[in-house]
């Protein structure tokens, strides 16, 4: 299918707080509730649209735990927006998140679009982690924030498609350089 | 006599009852073994020129039975009495005069110990113009050439089986000539009864030589000090220690092959807590690698097969001696493995090369699960048991510790292996360079899946000198890091799967096409295209340097001559010259 553009988002995060879920629950539209740990980098894709453009995201889910950085280096190549998540009912992940992003910060294009997601929102039951703790997080750092659930469902979304607007509003604010081919790899109206 | 069902070889052990000390041993194939036959070998073998009578001892509980062989008939129940134990065991007592044996070497076929190796065969033939009669020579012949084709039979169909496997210990439980074996592992994998004993040693999990009694009691050495390090990292007071080490791994065993039966339990079921238990340990003993992602998917098929928590993570530890560097933050082993799959796929299918090359799909990242794995997670759990088996039934034992290595360490074994079994093979059958086995296994192959008209299952040299390129492979010592067979599987499934590759537009796209496939993979297919593919290397690495296999025997002299496995290159560059392309090296 023709598309107007063409995003690489890459999600990262500690392992087990819901990575593939989150893209399974996107490109998918289904839960499970046991997903293989992965290994390396898995990938996904799903077309949205904005302002009546198709745009084709490019997903690259990544394994929370790495031993091979010089792969890991490579996920970030390209990448145009990147999904930060951490676990709401463990404290430790949240606690990670600054190792996180010093290593995205440090791979990627300053450009790159940030969203900070709090997952597993639906377990409020065994919160650790308050929702005005990931808002402040993400204020102090420019990310945007949104709390969900891959179980449910609730707000994967807008998390994938708010993400997408950000990009799509920095290339019409002119803030990305749309010949930088290393963020837009298609750029044709088709 | 009639045919013996399913029983190819039969080896024989011999003792004279009035010196039970002197005992000859030597193989007969009971198809075409007569009771005559066998008496005359007999006579020779201990050179008696009179009367004898042969009975046979059978072991029944703590007894021992004899039953005189006077026929052939009685030759048969011998040989189907003792079909579950190492030998058939005779005993000859000599009604009249014995004649002491001499030193002289005029009898070579019955003295010798053990099974006769392959590799004897060529050697023996030569040494038989001595007197004996020929018939005897042919009949002996004939019962070798049966017993040595059991190796490389383009016809065998099954796996590994209990008489094969039997027949390869000696009479102290010895395993003897396991390559033999693994030739058949790996073209034909193992009965599922048998893995439990046949992983061991595939695994090299026991010093060479060891007898039965001392295997099961280095076993159990092993777990006493599994037992006590679990015991250990479990007391109280160490525990909060190890406390991210045991959350991590415990994250991963609970969605570790999950959905496979033997996993499909409560999170606190025992065999969740002995995955548990085994990677916790082995972290801590080894605090080089201590835990990574991927260590559970190894780990797990290990404790499906031996049931049983220290066994398993004996097993477990050999297996990572290999496997350890793929988890290292170094990332030097993986490094090594994609270049080297690039460089296959360049070699083996240029198109799908270039293909790569135009998604910038060449660095086979994508790959990266395979290679971790050893492509366990690529197909289903009972088929990934036999692409492991397959793999390490490509591989070596380790030499003796005091052994020299060569630069590569463990690559020096995978082509020692390799030489041994393909190169005896070949001479047995009057080759000069092929590797039989793996020629007769290209025929075993060339099934309905492939034709010969594949464009790729032909490895024509001057399609390299003309086209592309000219591509140098690295010698099976170094490839893939000495585990070679891993490559030709990765490049097995892309190869099956190029039509897929050329319709996928991007490299997002072509890996997302192969994640689909997790677990989906035809591990029959696969095996039988990277069987293949091997088979094409080691004969085209044979075409390159086809002094029987003079580079695999010296490797380290190989190695310390030419540096960047430049063998093959330049002769790569000898024959496509002589066929007159131009080309650039």
């Amino acid at each position: 299918m023709s598309y107007a553009y063409l995003f690489k988002y890459i999600i990262i995060g500690d392992t087990g707080v819901g990575k593939s879920c989150l893209l399974l629950q996107f490109t998918d539209k289904r839960f499970q509730p046991v997903h293989d740990l992965t290994i390396g980098v898995e990938f996904g894709a799903r077309m949205i649209t904005i302002d009546s453009k198709q745009i084709k995201l490019q997903i690259w889910d990544t394994a929370g735990q790495e031993s091979f950085r010089s792969i890991t280096r490579s996920y970030y190549r390209g990448a145009a927006g990147a999904l930060l998540v951490y676990d709401i009912t463990r404290r430790d992940t949240f606690n990670h998140l600054t190792t996180w992003l010093e290593d995205a910060r440090q791979h990627s294009s300053s450009n790159m679009v940030i969203m900070l997601i709090g997952n597993k929102s639906d377990l409020e039951a065994r919160r650790e982690v308050k929702r005005e703790e990931g808002e402040s997080f993400a204020r102090e750092h420019g990310l945007i924030f949104m709390e969900t659930s891959a179980k449910t469902a609730a707000n994967v979304e807008e998390a994938f498609i708010d993400t997408a607007k950000e990009i799509y509003k920095k290339i019409q604010e002119g803030v990305f350089d749309i010949n930088n081919e290393v963020l837009f790899e298609n750029w044709f109206l088709c | 006599m009639s045919s013996v069902g399913g029983i190819d070889a039969v080896r024989v052990k011999v003792a004279l009852e009035e010196n039970p000390n002197d005992i000859r041993r030597f193989v007969i194939d009971p198809n075409i073994t007569t009771f005559a036959d066998l008496y005359k070998w007999i006579q020779r073998a201990f050179y008696i020129k009179r009367n004898l009578e042969i009975s046979h001892r059978l072991s029944c509980g703590n007894s021992l039975l004899n039953f005189t062989i006077t026929s052939d008939k009685d030759l048969q129940e011998a040989v189907v009495a003792t079909v579950n134990s190492p030998y058939l065991e005779l005993s000859i007592h000599v009604t009249d005069e014995t004649v002491v044996p001499n030193e002289s070497e005029d009898w070579i076929v019955l003295d010798g110990y053990d099974i006769p190796m392959i590799k004897d065969i060529r050697s023996f033939g030569n040494r038989l113009a001595l007197p004996i009669a020929s018939a005897l020579r042919k009949r002996v012949e004939n019962t070798l050439y049966q017993i040595t084709s059991a190796f490389i039979d383009t016809s065998r169909k099954s796996p590994l089986g209990e008489s094969d496997w039997l027949a390869h210990f000696d009479d102290e439980g010895r395993l003897i000539n396991p390559q033999e074996l693994w030739v058949i592992v790996f073209n034909w994998g193992v009965e599922p009864t048998l893995r439990k004993d046949v992983w061991k040693h595939l695994l090299n999990v026991f010093p060479p030589d060891l007898t039965e009694i001392d295997r099961e009691k280095y076993l159990l050495m092993k777990s006493k000090v599994y037992w006590q390090i679990r015991a250990s990292w479990k007391r109280e007071d160490q525990l909060p220690k190890t406390e991210p080490l045991r959350d991590m791994v415990w994250k991963d065993v609970r969605r570790t092959d999950r959905t496979y039966p033997y996993f499909d339990v409560p999170d606190e079921h025992q065999r969740l807590t002995s995955l548990f238990n085994i990677l916790v340990t082995y972290a801590i003993l080894n605090p080089d690698v201590s835990y990574a992602q991927g260590m559970s998917d190894l780990a797990a098929p290990l404790l499906v097969v031996m049931e049983d928590e220290a066994v398993t993570f004996t097993c477990f530890s050999t297996l990572m001696a290999r496997c350890k560097k793929h988890f290292l933050p170094d990332g030097k082993a993986m490094s090594l493995k994609f270049d080297h799959l690039t460089l296959l796929v360049q070699k083996f299918d240029p198109e799908l090369y270039k293909y790569l090359l135009k998604v910038e799909a060449d660095d086979m990242f994508f790959c990266y699960r395979w290679l971790v794995l050893d492509l366990k997670r690529e197909f289903q759990f009972d088929d990934a048991l036999n692409i492991m088996e397959a793999i390490w039934s490509s591989l070596l034992p380790p030499p003796p510790k005091d052994a020299p290595q060569s630069p590569s360490g463990e690559t020096f074994n995978t082509a020692n292996k390799l030489c041994n079994h393909s190169s005896a093979v070949l001479r047995s059958e009057g080759y000069n360079s092929l590797p039989y086995s793996y020629q007769s296994l290209v025929n075993a192959n060339n099934d309905e899946n492939f034709s010969d008209e594949d464009e790729y299952a032909q490895l024509n040299i001057n399609d390299f000198g003309g086209k592309l390129e000219l591509v140098s492979l690295p010698d099976p010592y170094h490839l893939g890091d000495g585990n070679p067979f891993t490559l030709f599987l990765c490049l097995a499934i892309l190869i099956l799967h190029r039509e897929r590759v050329f319709s996928e537009q991007d490299y997002n796209s072509l890996a997302s096409s192969f994640d689909k496939k997790v677990r989906k993979h035809d591990a029959e297919k696969v095996l039988s295209k990277a069987r293949q593919l091997f088979s094409q290397y080691l004969r085209h690495c044979e075409i390159v340097d086809n002094n029987e296999f003079v580079s695999l025997q010296k490797p380290k002299e190989k190695v310390k001559e030419k540096k960047n496995d430049s063998w093959f290159d330049d002769n790569s560059c000898e024959i496509v010259s002589s066929s007159g392309q131009e080309i650039q090296c």
